[in-house]
């Protein structure tokens, strides 16, 4: 290991630092999922084609319903899935096809925070040794060097005193705190890039805030750039820079928060939009607009444009053919429909 | 005549930690064709309520009481047998929240549909089966789906056939319990269409428990607010939606992200109180921006805020230096100042502390007296009860709503 | 409000201690280890390797149960009583004199001693021990009990043939044995019944017709003729020959030898033995063995035996079940299938195949059992508990922060599993103490060890009356069994309890 190690750059350089922190284009990413006479014959398209930037320091929220392949898409950016076909680049590095073996520079300089609250650290250790152990996998500092880390990483996420926190396990703590704690672990290695996948949907919405805020706060004062997936537009709104939106496997329509959502331009988008509702008494008087149908089956895409079967302003014999590339129809706004302008 | 009138409601449970206090003293009363959202944090006794409604009760049920007024009826005093014959299910009757994933995969969904028929009405086989398309048919599922199973329905349309389960026996009141918290966006949309469609045409009653204040605008004629077992604000939905009442109702409207406005979301600093040992006063001042000195600080509650404060850092160098400090009686405790400060310096400088920064630290404000003694200086809080609900349509349980009131 | 199981091996072992039956199994388990550790400094293990060995065991009374049994009889049951041999102390007084009679040399030797006998029973039986030593001529040896009413019976002349070098040393090889209670017809000591008689006869106790009812033929006797011990210790009447209504005659009794030999280098030693009708803490068994010995040695071995086997068992399973499981594919399948596999062969038979061929030792038949049990029902269940941790998102949250595989398996998801590993430890031990106890039951165990299934088997090999009238060989050994196993199972229901989310109480 130490041999394969010395043969490949295990950090990349200074002169090789990219504006970009993850490339892809046209990445995707199949399950295969047939048995017997079916073997390798049929794919669960999770992801089928996404072209991406990240830049560093920003946030790019996906925002997508389940099975629309957005957390997919996220495993696949930090490799925790080898992707079946396109191209990632993470600064500037193809890591496409790299074996796990050579990625321990990507397992130092991207994280991830994981979703629930209740499994997203380890209930068996107390908060320190989880903090610890990505210090200690990757033979970082000597144990009083790595103590200062940890209780630097407690303070970042606002839990105080650390030394408090430090010896509590998980379930003396409170969901908000376990999601703290997280956080602080996604931390402890000074990441450039921090995957956080539905980082807040299992918390009370007073608590919610209060965390998305801390990982602004974050990411503003280390300039770490977040891929934020969730379901949840509004939250995406308040705490993103930019916006994905994915709809069986595919980026519909990407673009700066303001515009995408102040201007929607592909049909699905509008129709999440709609779905929405704020708090709002006139809303009961009402009937909000939605669209027929479910998702489709992702072993059995409709060809062309994903969306057009259940599209309000699809047209036969272009949507239902070709399929869409995404146009940047505004500044740094693009979006993935024929009939859109 | 209100369809369901609920009064001091109260069930509290039996643990190893001590009683739970899950739901304490709820009142509500709902018109026909009227909805109430019940909406809350986790763990603040929405599902409770329903449960205490519908009589269904674990077996470590410690306090149940209070009057269910059903049709003018009180139920509560119905025994068990015939609540469960004459009420539940066919006066009111519950969407649990995710039945959609516990329904029998074994079975024709078409006859789980039709099972409270034949139980409750003793209905033949093929005449409960009819009723039970025409209700499916209600609910936007093709005919087929009948005699389908669970297995082969996706979750919008197994969320359908549970809201046609709840329907059956044509109940006034229908309990939803979250009724859309599995399913996506867009089927929330459509299931949350429905329901009002429904709401409309038979002049349903709905209890909807949500924690989402957006959806739970989507079916509201009367919000109830709840918070730690207690429902501190309910009032029509163009009130409380706009002008909320209880500063605890408007933090919470204040915490959503909305999707149509460029405000930012703030959030309630802390966490709800943990139910066995619920705050005395006004279950809501640890987290309250506007608490004041009737709010019900406990000595034991301004111990843990000092302590807080002390150790928070940025007001260190301001708080006077404290040696320790205890508790004597739920309003007083004793403080020993510091290493070098005399009683009478502590007690000048604690007047100018709380002068200066009890607007921040609003525990201060329920120091009613302060005290220096011969080693140590003695504060005394402000005695304070509960604040009553006040009100009549719109009624909400705040002191600084009581005085508004009055 | 959900109640999480507990994390790790030590807080659901609190946890598990706490309840109930954790309580119960911790004290029934804490007496097991105690008696375990203080077993071999009590009875040391060299008894035990005697344990096959009859000459270590026949100064026991045969078959009786233990000495506290009385207390259900009310009856005062007499103890064994041993008179030693000349020259030890309480031994028998010794008088020899050699004269010299026309050129010939005689000696006379005189063994005498008396005890005192105050039981309500009769002894079990009576055996006297002769060691001689003598020229070109075999002595003749007579012998006499005197009674305590004053009454003198003679019990049998003999001339033996085996002549001992040194008498004071009473070697086992020079001893001949003269059993009064077991004498078989070609035996001198079978003239104890003809002398009996002849003195009976002459106290007009019975008539020879009486006599030759209750002793129909020299080759048998019929249901429950009077033995040599009863008549020679009751009361003289007539009640004394029947066994059922001789009384004991209280008091002091003597045992006297005469040698009468023909040289001058002649001269004798004896001992005498008057089994007890109880013995012990917990009785013999029908070699004379003392019952409390194998029973307290059972612990260990049983323990040691269920612990080894469940332990070895279990925690290959679990690594085996844990790396199926993680790791998954083609190593999954392969663990999976050769599980399956153990799981239809027939264990037990083929172990009382193997038991019959090779008569295995104790350990040989732990490590057959081990490899007939490295992958098993526990392989799967914590196949099932690996794949559900492995879920958790902390495991991918830990890939992503560069923990290799193993380290994820080793040093994350083992740990997690532990506690389920315990409880399936705790409930298999008992399975192996069964298992070795019917193996032992059907002779098929370890010969040299005695285990309480040896001793239950042993007990049910001396067949069905016996197994079902002599309680104490079958009650003790069992209640060893079901105490060690009904501690384990406690142990194992307490983990299940705490760990289980659907048994633990709200």
């Amino acid at each position: 290991m130490t041999t394969a190690l010395a043969e490949m750059p295990t950090e990349i350089g200074p002169e090789q630092h990219s504006s970009n922190i993850v490339e892809t284009d046209n990445l995707t990413k199949w399950f295969d999922v047939g048995l017997g006479l079916f073997r390798g014959s049929l794919h669960l398209k999770a992801v089928d084609g996404v072209t991406l930037t990240i830049k560093r320091a920003e946030t790019v929220a996906i925002v997508g319903e389940s099975g629309s392949g957005k957390t997919t898409l996220g495993r696949t950016i930090i490799r925790l899935l080898e992707p079946t076909g396109g191209k990632l680049l993470y600064d500037g590095q193809d890591i496409t096809h790299s074996a796990e073996k050579r990625l321990m520079w990507l397992r130092r300089k991207a994280q991830m925070i994981p979703q629930d609250p209740y499994s997203s650290v380890n209930p068996a250790f107390p908060v320190y040794r989880i903090l610890e152990e990505p210090l200690v996998i990757h033979k970082q500092g000597e144990s009083k060097e790595r103590e200062e880390a940890v209780m630097k990483a407690l303070q970042a996420v606002k839990l105080n005193p650390p030394t408090f926190f430090a010896n509590k396990y998980p379930h003396m703590l409170s969901g908000g705190q376990r999601q703290r704690v997280a956080i602080a672990r996604s931390l402890i290695l000074n990441p450039e890039f921090i995957l956080a996948d539905e980082p807040v949907s299992m918390l009370d919405a007073s608590v919610r805030i209060s965390i998305l805020r801390l990982l602004r706060q974050i990411q503003q004062q280390f300039g770490i750039a977040f891929l934020y997936i969730t379901h949840d537009l509004a939250t995406a709104k308040h705490f993103a820079d930019r916006i994905g939106i994915m709809y069986a496997g595919r980026l519909v329509e990407e673009g700066p928060v303001g515009s995408v959502l102040g201007e929607p331009l592909h049909p699905y988008a509008q129709a999440l939009m709609g779905a929405i509702p704020d708090p709002d008494p006139a809303n009961r008087l009402v009937v909000r607009q939605s669209l027929p149908g479910e998702p489709p089956n992702l072993v059995d895409l409709p060809t062309g444009c994903h969306f057009h079967p259940r599209c309000p302003i699809a047209q036969m014999g272009l949507c239902d053919v070709k399929d869409p590339e995404l146009r940047e129809l505004r500044p740094g706004h693009r979006v993935a429909c024929h009939l859109a302008t | 005549m209100p369809t369901l009138d609920v009064k001091n409601l109260v069930l509290w449970y039996r643990t190893r930690k001590g009683p739970v206090h899950a739901v304490d003293s709820i009142s509500f009363a709902l018109e026909p064709g009227q909805t109430i959202a019940l909406v809350g944090e986790s763990g603040s006794g929405k599902t409770s309520t329903a449960n205490a409604i519908l009589r269904l009760l674990p077996k470590n049920v410690l306090r149940y009481d209070g009057e269910v007024e059903f049709d003018g009826q009180n139920v509560m005093e119905l025994t068990d047998e015939e609540f469960r014959r004459n009420v539940r299910w066919r006066g009111i009757s519950m969407v649990f929240q995710g039945a959609m994933n516990a329904l029998n995969p074994a079975v024709r969904v078409g006859f789980q549909v039709a099972e409270p028929l034949m139980v409750h009405y003793d209905v033949d086989r093929d005449e409960a089966a009819d009723q039970a398309l025409d209700v499916l048919r209600k609910v936007g599922l093709p005919a087929d789906i009948a005699r389908r199973y669970p297995h082969e329905l996706s979750g919008g349309m197994k969320q359908r056939v549970v809201i046609a389960m709840s329907l059956i026996l044509k109940p006034k009141v229908v309990i939803l319990d979250e009724p859309t918290s599995a399913l996506d966006v867009m089927t929330q949309t459509n299931i949350i269409n429905l329901l009002k469609d429904l709401k409309n045409t038979d002049r349903l009653s709905y209890i909807f428990i949500t924690h989402d204040l957006g959806l739970a605008s989507e079916l509201a004629d009367l919000v109830g607010i709840m918070y730690a077992g207690e429902l501190i604000e309910v009032g029509p939905a163009d009130g409380v939606f706009v002008r909320p009442k209880h500063p605890y109702t408007g933090k919470l409207l204040a915490s959503v992200p909305r999707l149509r406005s460029e405000e930012a979301p703030d959030f309630i600093p802390g966490a709800p109180p943990d139910l066995t040992a619920p705050p005395p006063g006004c279950r809501f001042h640890l987290r309250c921006p506007v608490s004041f000195e009737k709010c019900g600080w406990s000595a034991e509650e301004f111990i843990a805020q000092m302590d807080l404060l002390q150790s928070s850092g940025e007001a260190k160098d301001k708080v006077p230096s404290i040696a320790s400090m205890s508790a004597k009686s739920p309003t007083s405790l004793l403080i020993k100042p510091g290493a070098n400060g005399s009683v009478s310096d502590f007690v000048q400088k604690l007047n100018a502390f709380v002068a200066a920064t009890s607007e921040k630290n609003r525990f201060l404000k329920s120091i009613e007296s302060v005290q220096g003694k011969t080693k140590s200086v003695e504060v005394k809080l402000y005695e304070t009860t509960p604040p009553p609900i006040v009100g009549t349509e719109w009624r909400a349980a705040c002191w600084l709503v009581t005085e508004g009131a009055a | 409000m959900a109640i999480s199981a507990p994390i790790g091996l030590k807080a659901a072992f609190l946890e598990a201690a706490r309840t109930k039956s954790g309580l119960a199994a911790t004290a029934m388990l804490g007496f097991l280890i105690l008696l375990a550790v203080l077993v071999p400094l009590l009875v040391p293990f060299d008894v035990v390797r005697q344990w096959s060995n009859p000459g270590q065991w026949s100064d026991n009374p045969k078959l009786v149960p233990p000495e506290w049994s009385e207390v259900f009889t009310g009856k005062r049951q007499p103890r064994t009583v041993i008179i030693p041999p000349a020259g030890q102390s309480g031994g028998f007084d010794h008088v020899r004199v050699s004269f010299e009679v026309q050129g010939q040399n005689y000696t006379i030797v005189v063994l005498k001693q008396s005890f005192d006998f105050q039981a309500d029973a009769f002894p079990s039986e009576i055996s006297l021990y002769m060691t001689t030593m003598f020229g070109s001529k075999s002595p003749l040896v007579r012998s006499w009990l005197t009674r305590p009413d004053g009454q003198e019976v003679q019990l049998f002349e003999d001339t033996p043939s085996l002549r001992a070098s040194n008498v004071s040393q009473f070697r086992p090889a020079d001893v001949i044995t003269y059993s009064l209670t077991y004498p078989s017809f070609k035996d001198p000591s079978y003239q104890v019944y003809a002398n009996v008689k002849q003195w009976l006869i002459s106290n007009n106790v019975t008539t020879s017709g009486e006599w030759g009812e209750l002793f129909p033929s020299p080759t048998g006797f019929y249901s429950n003729p009077p033995k040599a011990q009863v008549l020679l210790m009751a009361q003289l009447n007539h009640s004394m020959l029947d066994p059922r209504t001789a009384q004991v005659l209280k008091g002091k009794y003597s045992i006297k030898f005469e040698v009468d030999g023909f040289s001058s280098v002649d001269d004798a030693n004896a001992r005498a033995v008057v089994f007890g009708t109880v013995y012990g803490l917990i009785g013999t068994d029908d070699q004379r063995r003392d019952l409390l010995i194998a029973l307290l040695w059972g612990a260990p071995v049983a323990l040691a035996f269920g612990l080894a086997g469940a332990l070895a068992t279990v925690l290959i399973q679990t690594i085996l079940g844990a790396i199926s499981g993680w790791y998954g594919g083609a190593v999954d399948e392969l663990v999976q299938r050769t599980a399956d596999f153990y799981l239809i062969i027939p264990t037990l038979p083929i172990l009382i195949l193997i038991g019959i061929l090779y008569r295995p030792s104790l350990i040989l038949i732990l490590f057959i059992l081990v490899v007939f049990g490295v992958v098993g029902a526990t392989t799967k269940v914590t196949r099932s508990i690996v794949l559900q941790v492995k879920e958790e998102q902390f495991i991918e949250a830990a890939r992503s922060y560069g923990a290799s595989r193993g380290r994820i398996l080793f040093r994350y998801i083992l740990p997690r599993v532990m506690p389920y590993t315990f409880a399936l430890i705790a409930l298999t031990v008992p399975a192996f103490i069964f298992l070795e106890a019917s193996l032992s039951f059907l002779g098929l165990g370890d010969p040299n060890l005695p285990t309480w299934g040896q001793l239950l088997g042993n007990a049910y090999g001396a067949g069905p009356a016996i197994f079902y009238t002599f309680w104490w060989w079958v009650f003790f050994p069992a209640a060893g069994i079901i105490f060690t196993t009904v501690a384990f199972a406690l142990l194992g229901y307490a983990f299940d309890k705490v760990l289980n989310p659907r048994l633990r109480e709200q």
